[in-house]
């Protein structure tokens, strides 16, 4: 007991000193504990010089100047850790939710680990399963933040089986969500729980996991459910080269502004599996979620306050027109979605594969709508809608894309893509009766190595479709002496546009010095109108003109 | 195995525990609905009524204390004010009330309804223990007509559909107390306190056809309800135990939080409902009375046409 008192009468002590200053707190003690800590942090900020540039759309901004700024602090000492983040936006970037403006600590905790017992206090991330019905995590790039913010507590039961208990309010921006979020997940490692598998190649990981939010019902036209309940059980068996994994989660009725406040309980399920061995990898992938938007503020939109995750069945593609004009955002209401991964490498010596070998990537996605019936019960039980389980309803999205890379010589290296994309821009993007699109790409990217340190990379895009802005064509140089510096020089051309006055170049010059762990850019020119994307997560990029700095910094 | 057992456990009763699960959306009128001759009961169903003769049994076999309106000669103007126990501006806001209500008498309504975090109550201690909101309405009503004012804040017969501050509401109330009224509103109220059940009888004309759609709302007040309230630190002392809580809203008859609608206003239309709930031992008889009024219920207006009140005792 008395080590017990002693540590925690530390732990207030730390956390004290990395919150308030060191200044306040002197004794030869507490330095003593303080330096045998370590603290690391990163730093980002990104700022923009913007200008009105009508003929793209790029708006005005009163400030002229916007910038997003971060700081993020861990002091981890033994069992013990404690961090902050400071963020700034003043005021945020054009594109980032309105929400964020202002400056503050938008994150700190404190963290201890005692024997089996590991508590963290105050803001933390955390995922049951793949997500299901739990994820919280940050993405900066979208503002996407839905940090809890209370007590977490993971214990470990018995040799192989892990407890975690949640229960926090979820961030939104500077202020935190009205429903409070609680959770129990449980996952057994049944090799080591039980001791006569413990040697068998085939591993097999189980979990179960229960999410429920609380929300005041203050609602007068509807009966609302305060506490809306979801569970979710999961499996993951790997032998060898070959890899399963599955989890089905299911939701009661939570009526909510994204599902039109209907009763229905949602479900869904996720499908994985992978077969992997040099030179060859298949991923195969399904899933189906229904009625799946989950938040901790029923009336919440955009991205704010979700609870869970649904995992995006379709390729991150890095390209700009690839990436930015028609990448999928999840439909978290409903859909159907498959994917497959092939990755095959044909070997040195063969007709292929030719004197160095060659990679070849394979993808195809698609995702549907789900095939319902609306049921026209909104004055009565308002379970909205049945749906058929393996039918497919209207086509949301296809992308079919090959990749070769290929090493031609010591000096060249190239990497072309093609890709045909079916997007449903209606229903993505939310702009009723827009037709859909059919698009194919083509990219060549290819890098040649003058000397040792220098390099020239050329990236040559073009996209045709006859729906939408039309047809685009993108130019990039890349020239980089390693390793401080890099110059490029990008021009995006809306060739095919119907209206001619919008044939419009996208110029864009850029460049960077890279210093061991800081990496300072600046660029110049326009940025075009579209959407970026992580993980089926979508923030809309609006056009922009202007001068854009960005730096970041790690210790 | 025991600590399997255990978790188990834990896992389905977090989730049993932590779930509503709702057959039924839609908020039912608590009453039941009957037709006795020219009036439509509307009887709670606790009561367990549900045809005529059962409800004639109810009131034969009991006694019952009769109380009526005044007489419904003018507009009759009804001031709902936004307030709290912890509320320290509030009390200014009641003097205000008090004030009007010596001038205009009969004329004038005032709803005292305890909402937002200044009426929370407290949970541990002595001091403002008692939840004077009538939930989920008195929310309801501060989230449609308060809109980012302080306290304290009231709204004229709902005119504009916002609140204003308290030294506006003697000119809200001039701009229409002349007004002609547009229907009558007579109410009678009957109180068994052997049944400890209140039936109230409104019977409304209207006076003119007038376009729109109109609910009634009727509201059970308790006045004089004395308990804890908060006043600014340079009031001293800064809290009381025994301050005088006026026209307190207690009750939304009902349960419609926006009344309930009633047929086209047409001139010489006359309606008549009785609700009939039990009376709630907590409060003070002698000190209850009943509020009924029509609204325009369209969302972009809310404006009561006419009121009336009545003492049970």
């Amino acid at each position: 007991m008395r080590i017990q008192i002693r540590n925690f009468s530390k732990l207030s002590c730390l956390l004290i000193g990395v919150l308030f200053g060191f200044n306040s707190l002197t004794g030869q003690s507490f330095q003593e504990t303080l330096s045998k800590g370590q603290i690391r942090g990163n730093f980002q900020f990104d700022a923009q010089y913007y200008q009105e540039d009508t003929l793209i759309g790029a708006q005005d901004v009163p400030e002229k100047i916007l910038s997003n700024g971060f700081l993020n602090l861990v002091y981890t000492n033994g069992n013990f850790s404690t961090g902050v983040r400071y963020e700034s936006y003043l005021n945020a970037l054009l594109g980032f939710p309105p929400g964020y403006q202002g400056s503050g600590i938008t994150y700190r905790f404190a963290s201890y680990t005692q024997d089996k017992l590991s508590i963290t206090v105050g803001n933390f991330y955390e995922q049951f399963g793949n997500g299901l019905i739990f994820r919280t995590y940050e993405e900066r790039g979208l503002g996407y933040d839905n940090v809890m913010d209370g007590v977490r507590l993971k214990y470990d039961l018995a040799k192989g089986v892990k407890l975690t208990g949640v229960i926090g309010k979820q961030r939104l921006f500077f202020e935190y969500g009205d429903g409070i979020v609680r959770g129990l997940d449980v996952d057994i490692t049944l090799n080591d729980l039980f001791s006569k598998y413990s040697e068998s190649k085939t591993r097999v990981i189980v979990g179960f996991s229960g999410i429920s939010k609380y929300q005041q019902d203050l609602n007068s036209q509807l009966v609302l459910p305060e506490n809306v309940g979801s569970f979710a059980g999961r499996i993951n068996i790997n032998r060898g080269y070959f890899n399963f994994n599955g989890e089905y989660a299911y939701k009661y009725n939570d009526p909510s502004a994204d599902n039109g406040f209907i009763y229905k309980p949602g479900e869904a399920i996720f499908l994985q599996t992978s077969y992997s061995r040099k030179g060859f990898g298949l991923v195969l992938a399904a899933k189906r979620n229904d009625n799946m938007s989950f938040r901790s503020d029923r009336t919440a939109g955009q991205q704010d306050l979700l609870i869970n995750f649904i995992p995006a069945l379709t390729k991150q593609h890095t390209y700009n027109l690839l990436a930015t004009l028609y990448p999928y955002a999840t439909q978290l209401n409903g859909e159907i979605a498959f994917q497959a991964d092939l990755i095959y490498k044909f070997k040195k010596g063969t007709l292929l594969g030719g004197k160095r070998g060659m990679d070849i990537l394979l993808n195809i996605a698609t995702a549907n709508n789900l095939d319902t019936t609306q049921l026209n019960d909104d004055a009565t039980s308002r379970q909205g809608y049945e749906s058929k389980y393996f039918s497919l309803g209207e086509v949301f999205f296809k992308d079919f894309n090959v990749q070769l890379n290929k090493k031609f010589s010591k000096k060249v290296t190239g990497r072309f893509t093609y890709a045909n994309l079916v997007y449903n821009q209606d229903v993505i993007e939310g702009k009723p009766g827009a037709p859909i699109i059919y698009a194919d790409v083509g990219i060549a990217d290819v890098t040649y190595k003058f000397a040792q340190k220098k390099s020239l990379r050329t990236e040559a895009q073009v996209l045709l479709t006859k729906q939408d802005q039309g047809d685009w064509v993108t130019l990039l140089l890349e020239y980089s002496y390693a390793p401080h510096w890099f110059f490029a020089f990008l021009d995006q051309y809306n060739f095919g546009n119907p209206d001619p006055n919008l044939r419009v170049h996208y110029y864009n010059a850029s460049m960077g010095y890279v210093d061991g762990g800081n990496r300072i850019s600046l660029s110049y020119g326009r940025q075009r109108a579209g959407i970026f994307c992580v993980g089926g997560v979508c923030r809309v990029v609006p056009a922009s003109n202007g001068l854009y700095l960005s730096v970041t910094s790690s210790f | 195995m025991e600590k399997r057992k255990y978790l188990i456990s834990l896992i389905i009763a977090f989730i049993v525990i932590s779930c509503d699960k709702i057959d039924d959306p839609i908020p039912k009128d608590s009453g039941t609905s009957v037709d006795f001759g020219d009036t439509e009961f509307i009887i709670d169903q606790s009561l367990n009524i549900a045809d005529t003769s059962e409800l004639r049994v109810l009131i034969e076999s009991n006694t019952w204390i009769e109380k009526t309106s005044p007489v419904n000669d003018k507009r009759f103007i009804v001031l709902e004010e936004f307030t709290g126990m912890k509320c320290i501006f509030c009390p200014e806001g009641t003097k205000e009330i008090v004030r009007l209500d010596s001038i205009y008498q009969e004329q004038l309504i005032p709803v005292g309804i305890h909402a937002g975090t200044f009426a929370l109550p407290n949970f541990v201690g002595d001091k403002y223990r008692n939840d004077y909101r009538v939930l989920p309405h008195s929310n309801d009503y501060l989230n449609t007509f308060h809109k980012g004012s302080g306290y304290p804040s009231g709204i004229v017969s709902r005119i504009g559909g916002i609140v204003e501050g308290k030294d506006n509401w003697e000119n809200s109330i001039r701009a229409i107390e002349n007004d002609a009224p547009v229907a009558t509103i007579n109410i009678t109220n009957f109180y068994s306190e052997a049944a400890n059940i209140l039936r109230i009888n409104v019977e409304l004309e209207w006076l003119q056809t007038i376009a729109g759609n109109f609910n009634l709302q009727t509201y059970v007040l308790e006045d004089n309800i004395i308990d804890w309230q908060k006043f600014p630190s340079s009031v001293v002392p800064n809290e009381i135990p025994d301050y005088n809580h006026r026209h307190v809203l207690r009750k939304v008859v009902n349960d419609d939080t926006f009344g309930k609608n009633l047929a086209p206003a047409e001139q010489g239309e006359k309606q008549t409902i009785q609700f009939v709930f039990p009376f709630n031992p907590d409060w003070n008889a002698d000190n209850v009375e009943t509020v009924s009024f029509i609204f325009d219920n369209d969302v972009s207006s809310y404006e009561v046409m006419q009121a009336n009140a009545a003492k049970i005792k």
